[in-house]
């Protein structure tokens, strides 16, 4: 591995790092009601990694295409791997988020993308971040151990893969799920018909007026307390671009709320906006969980199962390769007596007690010099060491 | 010569000094020299006859200036550490428990030191010391034994039942390492071929050593050169010549780092030889009891 590579490779393991700690943080922040600044600020730093791997990816697939050698790295390197945790977060999520935050929140409507398929694909988009710490573990930790580690790689991209699965469908399912989300909405929904109701029954009025007299703006000032009271997610109501209901002053929308944290219904003439905050919750609530169920999984992988796997697999056979291509190596495999019936072991037993006993009478006599006829250059490394 | 004799000195204080020899005693080292001289010497004679070097010397005479540095090189590193080994043993505090007659210890140590000194004079010799030099020096006998008499095992048995050494620990391996340093004596007088594989030969050379070496006790000087028999057909071998034997051949365990799979070096070594045991002539049992001790001790 060269000095480069290694740097880049420690690169990319900081900025997965990094990619890590955002999602999280995002999902804490949504949680904990973090005000709209902070979130938003991590909301751009999640644009911008996403941004480095989408770009990473199309350099890698551009080397690979120069290298004729495309198919290679999409399938056998896992390109594909780096695809989905670069690529369609960027473009479904954090690219959209972040031009609402740069050039406002009516962008997204007016490119339709907070249609209900747009909206689907996000968040399945949104699962794909479970995938990156596997990512982590598949490329950039310890290739150079082998077997265990490619091993231990493969389950934590799976098992990842598997949880990433849930949460898409957990994710796409919540609207039609019984669960808060789709709790919310129908009271929202109910909520908004009522207003709407409301502001019918004197627009049939022959006279323009309800029958005890009373404009859209009197019956939403007549609407009794009792209604707001019960739907505490209602925020505000317009109408032909007056607000008639404002739950807060205009400041604590502007310091509490950001794009995506209200839901825009039009009810007749009424335009009502619901805070979602409460759903957004839920949904964090899941993606941490399932975000420290793969960090979870990726610590016992590789802090129990790939040490296991390489005390009772690719170390056995390492010391057996080594007894076999080396001459003067004659060090016995340790054998643990709870795995002394597996394959492994019971070669290890051959090895332990025909080779290396053949070899040692073998070579009786012979030996090797530890020295090499380099070292005796006065220039080689090591001079005037001892 | 005297440019090319500081170049060659040069070149065999830097083979000695090579970082892989690290830990080994003098004369391993100067054996690892002459195998890398002997094993790869079209290499070495190409890299000799370079400007750097020794340019325009013909190799016989390149290997033979580099051969007599090295000498000359170990012999100055050997001189201490031979000291330091007869003095740690020098008292012959063991020697009351094996003959009523009181020993000079000065005249011992001088009669040790003068054999040492004649057995580094020829190449033959000098191979032969490597090994029991290493095992004395690196005191496989101190560690092993105390353990030995702590578990009262085989060894333990062997020692104070059957050869009826009424030793402690300490005194038995004291014994244990002036044979392991007396042991290539009988290299001496004899003809190359001959490693002293049968009784008659071992007796002929006790009685040569005995001749030479006055001072020392014969139960010491029978250790030493009964070390080099088998113990398959020679029962009744004393377990002092036997332990000799293994500890001499127990220096020549590989000493590498701890790799993840494998055991221990020394364990490892002492296991394979256990197998190996008729093969080598070697006392099972106490292998068998040798690879305890350094499997619970991680050696």
């Amino acid at each position: 591995m060269t000095r480069r590579f290694t740097v880049a490779a420690g690169i990319l393991a900081a900025v997965i790092l990094l990619a890590v700690a955002q999602a999280v943080l995002e999902d804490v922040s949504a949680l904990a009601g973090w005000p709209a600044g902070p979130r938003q600020l991590l909301r751009l730093a999640g644009f911008f990694l996403d941004l480095f791997f989408t770009i990473e990816f199309l350099a890698r697939l551009g080397l690979a295409f120069g290298e004729r050698r495309a198919g290679r790295y999409l399938v056998r390197e896992r390109g594909w791997l780096d695809f989905l945790t670069g690529v369609p977060l960027l473009v479904l999520v954090s690219g959209p988020a972040a031009a609402g935050l740069m050039l406002g929140p009516t962008l997204l409507h007016s490119l339709a993308l907070d249609t209900l398929g747009v909206l689907t694909a996000v968040r399945v988009a949104r699962a794909l971040r479970l995938l990156r710490p596997a990512r982590l573990a598949a490329g950039l930790l310890p290739t150079a151990s082998g077997m265990a580690a490619r091993h231990a790689s493969l389950l934590a991209l799976l098992g990842s893969a598997v949880l990433a699965l849930g949460l898409a469908v957990l994710a796409v399912s919540g609207p039609r799920r019984p669960g808060l989300e789709s709790e919310l909405a129908r009271r929202q929904d109910l909520s908004a018909e009522h207003l709407r109701q409301a502001t019918i029954r004197p627009a049939r009025s022959p006279a323009g007026r309800s029958p005890t007299g009373m404009s859209a703006m009197s019956a939403m000032s007549a609407m009794p307390e009792a209604m707001v009271q019960a739907d505490p997610s209602l925020l505000v109501v317009r109408e032909g671009g007056a607000t008639l209901y404002s739950r807060h002053p205009d400041a604590v929308y502007e310091r509490e709320f950001a794009p995506g944290d209200y839901r825009y219904v039009q009810a007749g003439d009424l335009e009502l906006f619901f805070d979602t905050r409460a759903a957004a919750r839920e949904t964090a609530a899941q993606s941490l969980l399932f975000q420290a169920l793969v960090l979870l999984l990726l610590l016992v992988l590789y802090l129990l199962y790939a040490p296991h796997f390489a005390r009772t697999v690719s170390d056995p056979l390492e010391v057996m390769r080594r007894g076999l291509a080396e001459e003067s190596f004659n060090l016995e495999v340790r054998v643990p007596e709870t795995h002394g019936g597996e394959e492994v072991f019971r070669l290890a037993r051959e090895y332990n007690e025909r080779l290396l006993p053949l070899k040692d009478r073998s070579r009786q006599g012979a030996s090797e010099s530890l020295l090499s006829p380099q070292d005796a250059r006065l220039d080689a490394p090591g001079a005037g060491e001892g | 010569m005297e440019p090319e004799r500081a170049r060659a000195a040069a070149v065999a204080a830097h083979l000695l000094a090579n970082p892989v020899l690290a830990g080994l005693t003098p004369l391993e080292k100067e054996e690892q020299a002459l195998l890398l001289l002997r094993g790869r010497a079209a290499e070495l004679a190409a890299l000799l006859a370079g400007p750097t070097y020794l340019p325009g010397l013909p190799w016989d005479q390149a290997r033979g200036l580099v051969l007599e540095e090295l000498r000359r090189e170990t012999d100055r590193e050997l001189g201490p550490l031979l000291e330091g080994l007869v003095m740690r043993d020098g008292g012959f505090n063991f020697s009351q428990a094996l003959q009523i007659t009181p020993v000079s210890a000065e005249r011992c140590r001088e009669e040790m030191s003068a054999l040492l000194g004649r057995l580094l004079e020829t190449e033959r010799t000098r191979a032969a010391l490597s090994a029991p030099l290493a095992a004395a020096h690196r005191d496989l006998p101190g560690r092993y034994l105390e353990q030995c008499f702590e578990h009262r095992e085989y060894v333990h048995f062997e020692l104070t039942k059957v050869e009826r050494l009424r030793l402690g620990p300490g005194e038995s391996a004291s014994l244990v390492r002036v044979a392991l340093l007396l042991r290539t004596g009988v290299f001496l007088h004899a003809e190359p071929g001959r490693a002293g594989a049968d009784p008659r030969f071992a007796s002929e050379a006790l009685a040569r050593l005995r001749g030479e070496l006055k001072s020392l006790p014969v139960a010491v000087l029978r250790s030493a050169v009964m070390s080099h028999l088998p113990f398959q057909g020679n029962p009744l071998l004393e377990a002092s010549a036997r332990l000799t034997a293994v500890f001499a051949a127990a220096a020549r365990a590989r000493r590498t780092e701890a790799l993840r799979g494998a055991l221990p070096p020394e364990t490892s070594w002492w296991s394979v030889t256990r197998r190996n045991a008729v093969f080598h002539g070697f006392d099972g049992s106490m292998l068998e009891e040798m690879r305890g001790i350094a499997s619970r001790n991680g050696w």
